[in-house]
């Protein structure tokens, strides 16, 4: 049966934030991964990347069908987050905190998402902390704050389904309240 | 320079280098050719030193794998050469064989010459670069 | 008079009296005033908050009853923490402590805090009555190492969440609230309405009325959430006629059987709640 409609929920960032693995966790099929091999192990030791998109799906019992995209995490292929945020629902951001470009790569995707829409719903996830050394999301929530962005921005794990779930739950929060306020505002 | 033109001597570099340079003079209908490892890096180009073959070769790298999960979607084993065609032209993508790590030679070419005869040549080009790379 | 008692810091800002005023503290500034001025009175207070004392905060003892002044008991500990002074390095602590238990331990830069699990999760249930519990300088002494760093946003939140049912004392039900920044949920993680609170509060300045009816909450759910977002330093307060109409923002795709059915069915579909 065909979908009856389908939207579209976009996850982003750098290479190795775990994006593959969050659509992995709430996709209902096993996502759609265009992989290949990493000839670059000098900036990142991953040994795969992806070059095009990662698809997962959402099949809901009315018969809407909630795309999951996944973009390729490298800025040789940006041209490809445009394409894909397009009409997007929301952008969750994930973040590698253990990553030496950590910040720069924050810096990166919050300045281009939020040029290509900045009104879009947006949700930061940021993993793999070093716990021992303290708490260290103050770090981006001062660049947040730099850039004049309220979003929210949360220590997550998403190797955990409960953690992905937080991220989507929050986006649809925020984008149900757009709603909400647009209502009002008519 | 993509790190992986160092992998090959400097010799095959240059063999590589002059096939797509005579390739692309002697098929006036290319206006660009570009050596292409899987995840987006150009390894060689004609012209060379253009931001546009770099683009091209990020962009033709992605056209590749979105081919590939549909071809295997389709329950087909791989695809070998994916093809755009515009009013202007055609870009095509083809895989070369046997080489490691795995590369796409990416080709425009404008709508001045037969589709078919443009394919002909970037096959045989495709040919040559593989045994160039295999030597390497 | 009974912020003073409390060894708060209070600066008072005077025009220039016809009359002599008693009983005027340290810190004034008569109206009209020099930047100069300014800058001078801010110093002394920066050196004033920076100096070490024996005690960061005692409370009072508790009043018994449903005074206002009882009222005003159940935030000891949370005033305590919204004007602790970050300023020590995150290596000093300073100890929980209620009827001399010690209860966690918060670090200096007041971005992390130790305590056991057991602790933590009556902290998270609201089983445990942190109003009267007091900041302890540990003057060198390191908490136990096999206690797990938690982010005291955590702490913050919850303190701030179960201290009443009432708006804190800090918060006026005739203005408008705005969110400034999102807490961090990884840490806290919020009740599904809790979530949907933040984010009203994230869009547009909303009175705390307005707040119930567009994140479908109860008042007191909203009232809680509202005093917790405000422990956590999340909450801007705005004069609602200062408020200035924003142009609604536009969402992009629309599922065609409308906003509300999609939600339901997606929360639904991924076992959010509702």
């Amino acid at each position: 049966m065909a979908a009856d409609q389908e939207l579209k929920i976009v996850f982003t960032g750098p290479m190795g934030a775990g994006k593959t693995t969050a659509i992995r966790a709430i996709s209902d099929l096993p996502p759609v991964s265009t992989e290949v091999i990493n000839s670059d192990k000098e900036t990142h030791a991953k040994s795969t990347t992806t070059v095009a998109l990662d698809y997962g799906q959402l099949v809901l019992d009315g018969g809407t069908t909630v795309n999951l995209y996944g973009t390729p995490g490298q800025e040789r292929f940006s041209f490809m987050w445009e394409i894909l945020c397009r009409g997007a629902l929301g952008v969750v951001l994930l973040i590698d905190a253990s990553s030496e470009t950590a910040m720069a790569d924050f810096r990166t995707f919050i300045e281009y998402f939020r040029r290509i829409r900045y009104d879009q719903p947006f949700v930061i996830g940021v993993g793999r902390h070093l716990s021992q050394d303290g708490y260290h999301l103050e770090e981006y929530a001062k660049e947040l704050s730099t850039h004049e962005i309220v979003a929210p921005l949360f220590e997550v794990d998403v190797r955990h389904r409960e953690d992905v779930l937080l991220l989507v739950q929050t986006l649809l929060c925020v984008l149900e309240a757009q709603v909400v306020e647009a209502s009002h505002a008519s | 320079m993509h790190p992986d033109s160092r992998r090959f001597s400097q010799t095959v570099t240059n063999a590589v280098n002059r096939y797509l340079s005579h390739f692309v003079a002697s098929n006036p209908a290319v206006t660009m050719a570009v050596l292409t490892s899987n995840d987006g890096f150009e390894i060689a180009a004609q012209p060379a030193n253009r931001a546009s073959t770099q683009r091209l070769a990020a962009m033709s790298s992605s056209m590749r794998a979105l081919s590939d999960a549909l071809v295997v979607e389709a329950g087909m084993s791989k695809c070998r050469t994916l093809l755009i065609e515009s009013e202007a032209g055609a870009i095509v993508v083809f895989g070369i064989a046997n080489t490691e790590p795995s590369m796409s030679l990416a080709v425009v070419a404008s709508a001045s010459n037969p589709l078919g005869h443009t394919l002909w040549a970037c096959r045989n080009c495709c040919s040559l670069l593989e045994d160039v790379l295999k030597s390497g | 008079m009974s912020w003073n008692a409390d060894r708060k810091l209070v600066v008072e800002i005077v025009t220039v009296p016809t009359e002599p005023i008693p009983d005027l503290g340290q810190y004034v500034l008569t109206y009209p005033f020099k930047a100069r001025q300014a800058l001078e009175l801010l110093l002394r207070l920066e050196t004033r908050l920076t100096t070490p004392t024996d005690v960061a905060v005692v409370g009072r003892g508790q009043p018994q009853g449903n005074s206002p002044d009882h009222q005003r008991g159940k935030w000891e500990f949370v005033e305590i923490l919204r004007t602790l002074n970050p300023s020590l390095s995150q290596k000093d602590w300073f100890v929980g402590q209620r009827n001399g238990e010690s209860l966690f331990w918060l670090s200096g830069d007041g971005l992390t805090y130790l305590t056991a699990p057991s602790t933590a999760q009556a902290i998270r249930s609201g089983t445990i009555d942190l109003s009267d519990v007091v900041l302890v300088p540990a003057h060198g002494s390191k908490p136990n190492p096999i206690l797990r760093a938690r982010a005291s946003i955590e702490l913050r939140w919850f303190a701030g969440y179960y201290a009443s049912e009432q708006l804190a004392p800090w918060l006026l039900s005739a203005m408008q609230y705005n969110l400034t920044r999102w807490p961090d949920f990884g840490a806290i993680r919020p009740a599904p309405s809790q979530i949907r609170i933040a984010a009203v509060l994230s869009i547009e300045p909303i009175s705390l009325s307005q707040l119930v009816e567009r994140s479908k909450s109860s008042l007191p759910e909203a009232t809680r959430t509202l005093n917790a977002l405000a422990t956590c330093g999340a909450l801007a307060v705005v004069e609602s006629q200062s408020v200035a109409k924003r142009s609604p923002r536009k969402t992009s795709a629309t599922p065609r059987k409308g906003f509300t059915r999609f939600f339901l069915e997606i929360r639904k579909h991924l076992g959010l709640g509702v």
